[in-house]
């Protein structure tokens, strides 16, 4: 497979875990240059390896969190139009989610990458451990903190008055 | 308990992915910086071969003679004072903008969330003008670019406070059109907006610091708006 049919088949799905990571339109995209970058660098390397997705990922998250370590600059975000028409169901839900968004956003890095590579990626915690270079019981333990402090921190709450 | 929290964190990250960007001509764009960076790493290399070459040609039979004006003197190199770094000025919104309606937001979906709703959930809801804004909210050490801490001068509380200023949490501001017929960009806030704000959250993950909430929780201010949500909010 070619360096731009792999960037054809898996780009999106990496533009998108590159996205959730990071909340930010153009981080994600510079995110995923990045590691698209390396790998283009690296591709017989890639190519070779017995998971690709798994080689590109873990560079994606590595250059993630180095970006917090590193406290670069704030790329400007995109516009997005409202979509008119609700109903309070749904005025619950986005709200609820609202709230979440702004506690995973007060998780520290690592804690909130766990969570997404956990519930966006579906990686278990020995996958999850190996991309970012900890042990498993690490990240069991890390994700479990980082879930209670949602819990502390009101999702429960919020989840519960949208019914 | 635990199984409903996974399940909504799926839910919301699931939500958050269908905002990517698209991914274009990704792959195009990466091989074409990876090979301009290969062409300017080969061309900085060999700039500095042909400098070094230059200079033992140039100099290399040459002996230095003191100026005989500036001999027992510190000769300082006439480099202009740095200017002192100026932090940039939040954008202000354009005079010609004509901005009013619900507040953009990057991530939420953002269906308009009427002022009954508002009413009956908000635990605070104020007219503020904003008087400065951290367009990275800070905590635990961290930086969140999803997020800013803004701070206002309240005009007039509905509901939840009674001070002169007010900060919260918000998402951060977007790059929008002033109008439809516009060529101007600007922030959707910066200092100097007047918003109506409202929340249901008093205290977030960090500083306790109340969460604005998007969709039509916060809007742009207008009159109309402002004494509907008196009327509902504070019941005056």
């Amino acid at each position: 497979m070619t360096f731009e049919e792999y960037v054809a088949q898996r780009g999106q799905a990496l533009l998108r875990l590159a996205y959730v990571l990071a909340g930010d339109s153009h981080l994600a995209e510079d995110l995923a240059q990045t590691a698209l970058m390396d790998a283009y660098r690296h591709w017989r390397k890639v190519e070779a390896a017995d998971d690709q997705d798994a080689y590109v990922r873990r560079i994606l998250v590595n250059a993630h969190l180095s970006w917090y370590r590193r406290r670069s600059s704030r790329e400007r975000p995109t516009e997005v139009q409202p979509v008119p028409g609700v109903e309070a169901d749904l005025a619950d839900a986005v709200v609820a989610r609202d709230q979440t968004r702004q506690l995973l956003a007060g998780l520290a890095p690592k804690a909130r990458t766990m969570l997404v590579l956990r519930y966006y990626a579906d990686l278990d915690d020995a996958a999850i451990a190996k991309l970012m270079g900890l042990s498993p019981s690490t990240v069991r333990a890390s994700a479990s903190r980082a879930l209670a402090a949602l819990r502390d921190g009101g999702v429960q709450g919020a989840m519960e008055e949208t019914r | 308990m635990t199984e409903q929290i996974e399940r909504h964190l799926r839910d919301v990250f699931s939500q958050e992915a269908e905002r990517a960007p698209a991914v274009g001509s990704l792959a195009v764009t990466v091989v074409k910086r990876v090979r301009r960076r290969r062409r300017l790493r080969l061309a900085g290399t060999t700039s500095v071969a042909v400098a070094a070459v230059v200079a033992v040609a140039v100099f290399g039979g040459l002996s230095l003679r003191p100026d005989p004006g500036t001999s027992g003197r510190n000769i300082e190199a006439l480099v202009p004072a740095a200017s002192p770094s100026r932090l940039s000025a939040p954008g202000t919104p354009s005079r010609s903008s004509d901005r009013s309606g619900v507040l953009p937001d990057a991530a939420a979906d953002c269906p308009t969330i009427d002022v009954a709703w508002v009413a009956a959930r908000a635990k605070f809801a104020f007219d503020g003008t904003i008087s400065a804004v951290v367009p990275q909210a800070v905590t635990s050490g961290h930086v969140v670019p999803s997020h800013a801490t803004v701070t206002f001068t309240v005009n007039e509380w509905f509901r939840g406070g009674s001070g002169h200023t007010a900060t919260v949490t918000m998402s951060s501001p977007v790059e929008r059109r002033d109008s439809e017929d516009s060529d101007e960009w600007g922030p959707s806030y910066a200092v100097g907006t007047r918003l109506l704000v409202s929340g249901t959250a008093l205290s977030g993950s960090w500083g306790n610091t109340p969460l604005a909430g998007v969709c039509g929780l916060t809007r742009y201010h207008d009159q109309q708006t402002a004494a509907a949500w008196r009327e509902a909010i504070s019941g005056r």
